[in-house]
C-alpha cells in the first residue's frame, strides 16, 4: 500500500486544467491561512479528545473545506460541499456492514478449525479488497462533494472492479518486491482518472510507469538493496541448521558466543543490511514522495487540459525538518507541563491520599493521569503533523502546478450524479480513510 | 427598497463565468445579464450561504440538485444581502450552536457506550453465554487451544508439553492419582460437558481454563502446593469456571468490547492507547466477578467432596506473599486481592466432614508427574 495509498491520499483534489500548450500555463494558487487551520486542528484535537472521536467528522469536514477552498485555479477556488453527517451515516452504515463480516470471519476461523492459521490469511485478504473497495468508494464520495464553477465532479467505475484490479496487482509487486509498483500505480491511476469528470469533461492519467521507475530506482537500491543483500549474504554464509541447534541456549548472547566466525559475519551483514534499510527508509521518505507526487500531479489530465508540476524536493524535506523541530518543542513543553501538574496534583491531594501506599484511588489516579496526559501528547503531535506536514506538503503540491489548456474548461455542462458516503464509512471503519 | 451590484455567476449548467447584475428585493435575489435577461430569480427562503474565501460570499440554492453560485465581492452588498435574507447555515457546519450540539450529543454517546460497556456487555454476554450449544463451546476452545499451547509450550528441551502421558510405571501411577482427585470434583460438579484436565510444563504456580471444560493445570501449582486440598480447591474453582462458561463468557465480553470501543468510537490518533487503558480495566472488572463466584463454586465442590473448602485460600495466601502483595495495581488484577479472595473463602465454607482426597504415596506421585516417565 506505499505508492498507491500516496497517490490516494492525494487523489482528494482533482486537478485542473485545459487546453493548447501555446497560450502560457496557468499557475495554481493556495490562498489559505496557515494560523486558521491551527485553529482548527487544536479545536478539533480537543473536541476529538472529550468525544472519544466522535467528533472527528466534523473535523474531517472542516479541514477538507479549509484545503479545498484554499486550492485557486484561475481567481476560482474549489468547494467542498460534503457534511459531517453525511460521513456519520455513512460510517454506521459501514459498521453494520462490517459487523456481520466480522462475525463470519470468526465463524469461519472456528469451523476450520486447525486451519486457523490460513483463515488469518484470508482474513487480511478479505479486509484489504475492502479497503481498496471502500478507497474507490471514498474517492468518488470526495469527488461529488467538490463544485467549480457551478459543476460538481464525479467519478463512474465500478469499485468491485477497482479492488480486484488493485489485490491482482498486489502480486507482482510483492514478488518484485516493490519493483513493480511505478506500473501498479500507472495502472490503478488510469482507471480512476478515465473514471473522473468535470461536468461532462472526462479525466485521463498521462503518467508513465517507466518513468516513475527510472525516478525511483536509485531510493528502492538505497533502501530495498540492502535488506536484500543482507538476506542473500546470510542465506549463503550462515549454518542454519547449527544456528538451530544453539537456539535455546538461552539469551541472545549466548546464542551468539556459540556460533561460529562465519555465522556470526553473516549475522553481522543480515543486522546490518536491514538497520542500513531502516535508517536509510527514514532519510529518504520525503525524497519519496515528492517524487512520485510530482509524477502523479504531472500525470493528470482533464479534457486537453494538462498539468505539469515543478514540486522541488527540499520543499519537503523543508517540512519534515520543521516537524521534528516543533516535535521537540512540543515534547520540552509537555513535559515541563506535565511535570508541574504532577507537582500540583500531589501538593493539592498529599493529604487525602496516600502515595507511599498502594491503594485503588492512588492507582486509579496514577492510570487516570498516564492516560489523559498519553491522549493529550498523542493528540498534540497529530495536530502538529497535520499543520505543519500535511498542509504545508498540498500547499507545496498546489503552488507546483501549471496547467496548460486551461480554456478546456470553460464550456463544459452539468452531468449530476452523487454519491453516499458509505464508502467513506467503510474507508474510516477500516482505517483506510485520507482526508 | 432594491439595492443592486454586480457578481458572478455560475448557472449550474455550464462552468461558464459570467459577471452579473445583482438586485436584492423585499423577498429576493435577481440575478440578471448585463443586458437584462433574468438568469436566476432565488427566493431569501430557499438561499444558503456556502463556504468561501474570506472577502466573497457565496450563495446557492438549498436543496438542489444543481450546484449553481452567485459570488459577491462587493463588501456592502454582500452584507446588504445578509443582513435582509438572514439566510439560515444549512450545511450546519459554522455556527456555533450547532457545534455544541455536536459535542453534547457526542458526549450523551460516548456515556451511553461507557455504561454499555461497564453494564450491558457483561449482562448480555451472561445471558448468551448459557444458551450456546456445547458442541460450539467445545469447538471454541479447541480453537483457542492451539494458540495457547503455542504460548504456553516455550521449553526447548523438548520434552512434551502435557505431563504424565509416558508408558513408564510411574507416569501410570501419577496418571492414576490425578484421575482419583479429579473424579469427585467432576461429579459434584454436575456439568452439562466433560471436563478436560492436563498437567502442563509450566513453571508458574497457576491453572488456566478455557472454554468447553478445557482445564490446563500448571506443574509449578503442583510442585509449590503443601498438601493436595489445595491443588483440589485451585481444580474446584477452575471447575466454577467452566460450571459458570467463563471462557465463551470473556470471548463474547472481547469481541463486545471490540466492537464498542474499537469500532464505534476511539478511532482518532491517540486513541489506541485509550482503548487498550479501558478494554483492561473493564476486563479485569469483569473478571474480578467472574473469580469470586468461581471462588464460591469451587469452595462448595470442595466440601461437597469432601476436601477442605479452606485451602484455595490458603494457597491464594502463600503466592501472593512470595510475589510481593501490590506489586500490580489493585484493579488490574485478574483476581481480587488474595486476603480479600480468602477472606470471602473462609466466610463461604462449612465445616464438613473432611477425608484424605489421595494416600500420600499417590500425593507424592502426583506431585512429580513432570519428572516421571
Amino acid at each position: 500500500m506505499t505508492i498507491a495509498d500516496r497517490v490516494d491520499a492525494a487523489a482528494d483534489f482533482i486537478p485542473p486544467d485545459t487546453l493548447s500548450p501555446p497560450p502560457s500555463p496557468v499557475r495554481l494558487r493556495f490562498v489559505g491561512h496557515r494560523g486558521d487551520y491551527w485553529r482548527l486542528m487544536i479545536r478539533g484535537g480537543a473536541l476529538q479528545a472529550i468525544t472519544l472521536g466522535i467528533y472527528r467528522f466534523w473535523l474531517f469536514t472542516d479541514m477538507r473545506r479549509s484545503l479545498w477552498l484554499s486550492t485557486e485555479i484561475e481567481g476560482e477556488t474549489l468547494e467542498y460541499t460534503g457534511t459531517a453527517v453525511e460521513l456519520l451515516t455513512g460510517f454506521l452504515i459501514a459498521i453494520g456492514i462490517l459487523i456481520p463480516v466480522y462475525a463470519l470471519l470468526f465463524v469461519a476461523s472456528l469451523e476450520f478449525g486447525f486451519l486457523s492459521r490460513l483463515s488469518g490469511i484470508v482474513a487480511f485478504v478479505v479486509l484489504a479488497g475492502f479497503g481498496q473497495y471502500a478507497a474507490f468508494r471514498a474517492r468518488r464520495y470526495r469527488l461529488t462533494r467538490t463544485v467549480f464553477r457551478g459543476l460538481r465532479f464525479h467519478q463512474g467505475g465500478s469499485a468491485v472492479h477497482y479492488a480486484v484490479r488493485a489485490m491482482l496487482w498486489w502480486i507482482p509487486v510483492v514478488i518484485t518486491l516493490g519493483l513493480a509498483s511505478p506500473w501498479a500505480t500507472t495502472n490503478l491511476e488510469r482507471y480512476k482518472m478515465r473514471n473522473t469528470f468535470f461536468g461532462n469533461l472526462g479525466g485521463s492519467f498521462a503518467g508513465r510507469g517507466g518513468r516513475l521507475f527510472g525516478r525511483g530506482i536509485l531510493i528502492w537500491l538505497l533502501v530495498v538493496g540492502p535488506i536484500i543483500a543482507g538476506f542473500a549474504a546470510a542465506v549463503a554464509v550462515i549454518d542454519w541448521a547449527s544456528v538451530m541447534r544453539t537456539f535455546g541456549r538461552g539469551n541472545l548472547f549466548e546464542i551468539i558466543a556459540a556460533m561460529s566466525g562465519k555465522d556470526r559475519i553473516g549475522l553481522a551483514l543480515l543486522v546490518g543490511g536491514v538497520t542500513w534499510s531502516i535508517l536509510a527508509g527514514f532519510v529518504v521518505y520525503p525524497a519519496y514522495q515528492a517524487i512520485v507526487m510530482k509524477w502523479w500531479l504531472g500525470g493528470l489530465r482533464l479534457g486537453s487540459a494538462a498539468a505539469a508540476s515543478d514540486l522541488r524536493m527540499r520543499h519537503y524535506y523543508g517540512a519534515y525538518l520543521r516537524y521534528l523541530v516543533y516535535l521537540l518543542l512540543f515534547s520540552i513543553a509537555f513535559s515541563i507541563a506535565a511535570g508541574a501538574a504532577i507537582g500540583l496534583g500531589y501538593a493539592a491531594l498529599g493529604g487525602q491520599i496516600e502515595f507511599d501506599r498502594s491503594s485503588l484511588s492512588r492507582d486509579g489516579l496514577a492510570a487516570g493521569s498516564a492516560i489523559i496526559a498519553y491522549v493529550i501528547y498523542i493528540l498534540g503531535c497529530s495536530t502538529i503533523y497535520q499543520v505543519v506536514v500535511k498542509m504545508r506538503l498540498w500547499q507545496v503540491a498546489v503552488e507546483s502546478m501549471l496547467i496548460s489548456g486551461i480554456a478546456a474548461l470553460d464550456h463544459v455542462h452539468a452531468s449530476e450524479a452523487t454519491a453516499s458516503a458509505v464508502g467513506e464509512g467503510l474507508a474510516d471503519a477500516l482505517g483506510a480513510g485520507g482526508i | 427598497m432594491t439595492t443592486t451590484g454586480t457578481g458572478i455567476f455560475y448557472d449550474g449548467v455550464t462552468s461558464d463565468r459570467r459577471k452579473v447584475a445583482v438586485e436584492i428585493d423585499a423577498d429576493a435575489v435577481r440575478v440578471s445579464e448585463p443586458g437584462g435577461i433574468l438568469l436566476a430569480h432565488w427566493r431569501f427562503a430557499d438561499i444558503s450561504p456556502l463556504t468561501a474565501p474570506a472577502g466573497i460570499l457565496r450563495i446557492g440554492l438549498a436543496n438542489a440538485t444543481g450546484a449553481a453560485r452567485l459570488e459577491i465581492r462587493d463588501q456592502a452588498l454582500g452584507a446588504a444581502l445578509l443582513a435582509r435574507a438572514k439566510p439560515t447555515d444549512r450545511t450546519g457546519l459554522t455556527d456555533r450552536p450547532t457545534r455544541v450540539k455536536v459535542v453534547a450529543f457526542s458526549l450523551a454517546a460516548v456515556a451511553t457506550v461507557v455504561g454499555g460497556a461497564i453494564w450491558g456487555i457483561p449482562l448480555l454476554a451472561g445471558r448468551i453465554a448459557p444458551h450456546l450449544p456445547v458442541a460450539l463451546e467445545m469447538r471454541l476452545g479447541a480453537a483457542i487451544d492451539i494458540d495457547m499451547r503455542q504460548a504456553l509450550d516455550t521449553s526447548a528441551d523438548g520434552k512434551p508439553f502435557e505431563c504424565g502421558t509416558g508408558d513408564a510405571p510411574r507416569a501410570e501411577v501419577a496418571r492414576a492419582a490425578f484421575a482419583k482427585l479429579v473424579a469427585p470434583l467432576e461429579e459434584a460438579a454436575g456439568l452439562t460437558l466433560p471436563l478436560r484436565i492436563l498437567v502442563v510444563r509450566r513453571p508458574d504456580v497457576n491453572a488456566i481454563t478455557l472454554p468447553g471444560g478445557r482445564i490446563y493445570v500448571f506443574n509449578g501449582l503442583l510442585t509449590k502446593a503443601g498438601e493436595v486440598d489445595e491443588v483440589a480447591g485451585v481444580l474446584g474453582h477452575e471447575i466454577g469456571h467452566v460450571a459458570h462458561r467463563d471462557g465463551t463468557k470473556s470471548v463474547l465480553e472481547t469481541a463486545g468490547l471490540s466492537v464498542l470501543f474499537g469500532m464505534l468510537l476511539g478511532d482518532f490518533t491517540g486513541g489506541g492507547g485509550v482503548i487498550i487503558a479501558a478494554r483492561t480495566v473493564l476486563q479485569s472488572a469483569y473478571s474480578r466477578a467472574a473469580e469470586a463466584a468461581a471462588d464460591e463454586f469451587g469452595a462448595n465442590l470442595m466440601y461437597k467432596a469432601g476436601g477442605d473448602p479452606r485451602a484455595l485460600g490458603a494457597i491464594l495466601l502463600r503466592i501472593a506473599d512470595k510475589q510481593g502483595a501490590g506489586a500490580a495495581p489493585h484493579f488490574l488484577l485478574d483476581h481480587p486481592q488474595a486476603q480479600e479472595r480468602a477472606e470471602a473463602i473462609a466466610r463461604i465454607a462449612q465445616p464438613s466432614p473432611m477425608r484424605a482426597l489421595l494416600a500420600p504415596p499417590e500425593w507424592e506421585a502426583l506431585k512429580s508427574i513432570c519428572t516421571g516417565g
